[in-house]
């Protein structure tokens, strides 16, 4: 018999090339030695616009940038309440009063009183930047196209000094800057609007200067003026000496070190903006915004935005040692092992961009990624009850591969608007008021976390979130205005009560006594595209539909929603949510006073609630210490607007955070991000857990070729 | 032929003008230059003086397509359209509204992971498509082509989105056989490109398998099959080199929609398997709405597809010498 020659080469090519490929073929997304690397893998689901500290806004944007700044003030990272230190300064700093006249104040006196507040920082001596190109005079480009500062050599470094925090401040001034923080700070530090508007001056002074050099209109857009951020005068800040600074308030606002842990005042040396700033560099496109440079634990490695951010460790990042007491629970457990040991602990972090749910849930489940948050279409196949008592609990399979559960309540309330300038809603009459209670009690929240959230979320009172000072405790601060203790917890009233609210305000039934017509209320919303708003919507317009009114919808995108909030010109608006800046009552309190309202003053102060009874506590309680006589403020504040319902208060998320078994040291910090020097990885472990639970099914391909091997090979009956 | 290749270069101009218009028009129907501002600066640096910087730093501080302040020809050209829609004539693509990168910098670098993956995906489908339509119409009226236009009209009528998911599930999950997403320059690109590659090709089989069986029927009925087969010559030769050249200019037709993703990208493909390429940007582009890139997304298709069907009909003379252009 004649072989087939041809078809047995042929054969033996699909083999050979199967097989190679076969034996190279893995899931791990990053590499052979990865995991053995003391490298932490995380994923970055959104979109990362700038690293700018200044201008950066999301909370994944700070999730990146945290770790690469270090800021004078932070928070604790195991002690709960929130606790201030002081990583960059020697002592926290305290305030000194002064009034009208400039005279000192003793003590706490009343805000009132006070026209101007200062707080001095003395910096810790020999605190570093990064090594950077920038630090260095002789630095060039290294190789011919530059596509990272690395590129250029030789490095440098140099000591924090008190003018980098002036060169940061008087940059955040710089309209260019784009920072959403000057409008606030503005509200309490001096001279901010004058700093802009020298800045502005010395800017159009300087683009003259090139112009009349003989540079093109263009190039001032292509490469922006610098101006010397170190001369331009700012009255609120003053530089004492090479390690002391003073900032200086216009008022009382003891919240003011709060913002101290916030990169927005950063430590920016003006040798780097000088870096970015020269031509060959900007040419290579790298920018202050893509690539900063600071004192924090890491520094930048690479940043690509749309693929993977790289942080590395700064090895002139000061000795920090490992917290070496917490909570009183915290004593004699795991989480105090690292106690005094030298921060960071991890070498590299890996910002990994993937966009979509379902790769990075499995890439955590595979072990590629070291944390998770839980997607909500995962929820059923994670979670599992526990028959004992009812709580959640991580799903067997879970558990079996050793990833802990941790649940937090962050400070965040969200809620549902009404428009206090619309006549129908909106107001503080009495007819206004009952109608508002009506549409928050139809509207029953506790049901919505249960359908919509997983039961992951717990009901709102009032703005305050659990864990800050004020928060409603029911049942004996709970809002009786809506709710009622059913023994147990609070719940929303009956609907009966609606009913009778609404006929009390003059819709017997939904219908308008006056004119005769039925209640229509829109809802306005920017979510028409997103998946769960219309199952949202439809429930909200059925449970409002029990009680008579007609819910319709004016969905509009993102833009013209932004326009018709600043106009006012809308009735009920769907979902917003505030998340703390910081731990205190009156970041969230802020939210209905007068001054911060929307249309008025461009502020937080979405539903425009105007009440002058309600102004005048929050002026009070606003920049007192957390005692006895502030929380008896803070009750009055809340029992104010439970009772005019100026909002549809909705519900306090809960975040389930998910980790490795070889993850340690994680403690949730909702407030902060800078949190990542504090883990710890076990490698060995992590190599093992993913060499287990990802070894390759190869026999479906084996099998195949060999069925057409054998269809190949044997003769066809002709 | 010269002269047909430089009036269609001449037809190009007015095309892309139309193209740009058109563009320029729809974007500004629905936003205006504060909308945009808005949009990239977000919700707490949006004071009417940041929204005027951010516009003049922009370039859209000025009118869009009329400005009545200026004097004689700047009336047009001291205009949002003339300085950003009409430079990319002459090769400037400008700055990112959003981000301030260079954008023909951005697509020099995305389109080589959109091309490593839409290559594979043009060529695999291409062969796949050719092979199995070929197979099926040379067994016409059969069990084995009525099943596999009946898979034809499976394959069809699943979503991307589900081949996507399932082959996430199966070659990443089950079989672990390769990452579920991510991308690698590199020759360590080619493990994250085999699955969306596998993906894509499977995506399009169904459409593809039933339109060319369609061109190559035509072609079986001519006599040049019936006299090939009279001469006794295989099948194989008749279908693949007979048939198959005569069925190209259908095929060629077809070819400059596919060419064009592969240099824009495949929007669904990028972004499910995390691939930093020109379809991901462009989405993003238009999520964020940034005008800028927006429109030299759109030019460049313009111009590419453009060119593809330029290429085309010189291929319809390669294949076909009657065809004269």
């Amino acid at each position: 018999m004649k072989l087939p020659w041809m078809k047995i080469f042929s054969l033996a090519v699909c083999w050979t090339i199967l097989l190679a490929l076969l034996r190279t073929c893995d899931n791990n997304p990053w590499g052979k030695n990865a995991a053995r690397e003391n490298t932490l893998y995380q994923t970055i689901s959104f979109e990362i616009r700038n690293l700018d500290p200044l201008a950066a806004n999301y909370t994944h944007e700070s999730a990146v940038i945290d770790n690469i700044v270090e800021m004078p003030l932070a928070y604790h990272y195991l002690k709960r309440p929130y606790q201030l230190v002081t990583p960059m300064l020697t002592e926290l700093p305290a305030a000194t009063y002064f009034d009208a006249q400039g005279n000192p104040l003793p003590g706490e006196p009343d805000a009132s009183l006070v026209a101007r507040s200062e707080y001095t920082f003395h910096l810790e001596p020999g605190i570093l930047y990064q090594p950077h190109p920038c630090f260095d005079d002789t630095s060039k480009a290294l190789v011919e196209h530059p596509r990272r500062p690395q590129d250029f050599g030789p490095c440098g470094f140099r000591e924090v000094t008190a003018e980098d925090f002036k060169t940061s401040l008087v940059r955040l001034c710089d309209i260019r800057t784009g920072s959403p923080m000057f409008g606030q700070f503005c509200g309490f530090l001096e001279g901010l609007q004058e700093c802009r508007k020298a800045v502005e001056a010395e800017v159009a002074r300087l683009d003259a200067e090139r112009l009349a050099a003989g540079e093109k209109p263009t190039a001032l857009t292509t490469r922006p003026s610098l101006p010397d951020y170190r001369k331009i005068p700012c009255d609120a800040i003053q530089i004492v000496d090479r390690h002391t600074l003073k900032y200086v308030l216009k008022r009382k606002y003891p919240q003011f070190l709060y913002w101290m842990t916030m990169h927005y005042f950063a430590p920016i040396p003006f040798e780097a903006l000088q870096f970015y700033n020269r031509p060959e560099v900007n040419a290579a496109e790298l920018k202050y915004v893509n690539w900063p440079v600071a004192n924090g634990p890491y520094m930048l490695d690479k940043c690509e935005l749309d693929h993977q951010i790289v942080l590395v460790k700064n090895p002139n990042y000061h000795p920090t040692p490992y917290p070496s007491e917490g909570n009183p629970e915290d004593q004699g457990t795991d989480i105090l092992l690292d106690a005094g040991k030298a921060l960071p602990f991890i070498d590299k972090i890996v910002f990994n961009w993937d966009p979509e749910t379902i790769p990075t849930w499995t890439k955590f489940q595979q072990g590629y990624y070291d944390n998770s948050g839980l997607p909500v279409d995962e929820f059923d196949n994670a979670m599992s009850m526990n028959p004992a008592g009812g709580e959640l609990s991580l799903s067997p399979e879970m558990e079996a591969k050793g990833i802990q559960m941790t649940a937090t309540v962050p400070p965040i309330s969200y809620y549902m608007a009404f428009n206090m300038r619309d006549p129908v809603v909106g107001g503080l009459g009495e007819r206004q008021r009952l109608l508002r209670q009506a549409i928050a009690i139809a509207l029953d929240t506790r049901q919505y976390v249960t359908i919509f959230r997983n039961g992951n979320g717990i009901m709102c009172e009032g703005i305050l979130p659990p864990g800050i000072f004020g928060a409603a405790e029911p049942p004996a601060t709970m809002n009786t205005v809506l709710n009622a203790w059913d023994g147990k917890e609070s719940v929303r009233k009956e609907l009966s009560v609606a009913k009778e609210l609404l006929v009390q305000a003059g819709y017997p039934n939904g219908i308008d006594k006056e004119t005769g017509n039925p209640l229509v209320i829109y809802l306005d919303h920017a979510a028409a595209g997103k998946p769960d708003f219309k199952n949202t919507f439809r429930w909200m317009a059925d449970h409002l539909k029990q009680i008579g009114i007609q819910l319709e919808e004016k969905g509009f995108d993102l833009n013209r929603s932004r326009q018709r909030l600043s106009e006012g010109n809308w009735q009920f608006l769907y979902a917003r949510g505030w998340v703390a800046d910081y731990p205190d009552p009156e970041n969230f309190l802020m939210l209905f006073a007068s001054e911060n309202g929307h249309v008025e003053h461009h502020g937080p102060n979405y539903s425009n609630y105007s009440s002058p009874e309600y102004d005048e506590i929050f002026r009070k309680l606003e920049t007192m210490p957390n005692t006895p006589q502030r929380k008896a403020l803070i009750d009055q504040a809340n029992q104010i607007l439970y009772r005019d319902t100026p909002v549809v208060w909705d519900f306090h998320p809960r975040n389930i955070t998910l980790t490795h078994g070889w993850l340690h040291n994680y403690r949730p910090n909702t407030i902060s991000y800078d949190t990542i020097k504090y883990l710890r990885l076990d490698t060995a472990l992590r190599e093992k857990c993913q060499r287990e639970w990802n070894r390759p099914c190869k026999w479906p391909f084996l099998l195949l070729m060999t069925l057409f091997t054998l269809a190949t090979l044997v003769p066809k009956r002709k | 032929m010269l002269v047909y290749f430089l009036k269609r270069i001449a037809y190009l101009i007015p095309i892309l003008v139309g193209v740009n218009l058109l563009v320029f028009g729809m974007f500004f129907l629905v936003n205006t230059p504060d909308d945009m501002a808005r949009q990239a600066l977000g919700e707490k640096a949006d004071s009417p003086e940041q929204v005027q910087t951010w516009k003049e730093l922009h370039g859209y501080d000025l009118p869009l397509i009329f400005n009545a302040d200026a004097p004689g020809l700047q009336k047009f050209s001291e205009t949002i359209f003339c300085k950003k829609s009409l430079a990319m004539f002459w090769g400037d693509f400008g700055n990112s509204d959003s981000t301030g990168k260079s954008i023909l910098g951005e697509i020099q670098n995305r389109v080589w992971p959109s091309f490593a993956l839409a290559l594979p995906i043009f060529l695999g489908t291409l062969i796949a498509n050719i092979y199995l339509a070929m197979k099926l119409a040379a067994a016409r009226g059969t069990k084995l082509d009525r099943a596999g236009q009946f898979l034809c009209v499976i394959l069809m009528s699943i979503s991307s989105l589900i081949f996507i998911i399932f082959g996430q599930y199966l070659a990443s999950q089950k079989l672990r056989l390769a990452p579920v997403s991510g991308f690698a320059t590199g020759l360590a690109m080619t493990k994250f490109l085999i699955l969306p590659a596998v993906v894509g090709i499977i995506t399009g089989l169904g459409s593809g398998t039933r339109l060319y069986r369609t061109f190559f029927l035509e072609q079986l009925s001519q006599d040049y099959v019936r006299t090939a087969r009279a001469k006794g010559l295989p099948e194989e030769t008749v279908l693949f080199k007979h048939v198959l050249r005569n069925a190209l200019i259908p095929v060629l037709t077809n070819i400059p929609i596919y060419l064009l993703s592969l240099f824009t990208g495949n929007l669904l493909l990028e972004k499910f398997f995390a691939i930093p390429g020109l379809g991901g940007f462009t989405i993003d582009a238009i999520a964020a709405q940034d005008f800028a890139i927006v429109r030299a997304m759109v030019f460049l298709g313009a111009v590419i597809y453009i060119i593809g069907l330029l290429l085309a009909d010189l291929a319809y003379t390669i294949v076909d010498p009657r065809i004269k252009l």
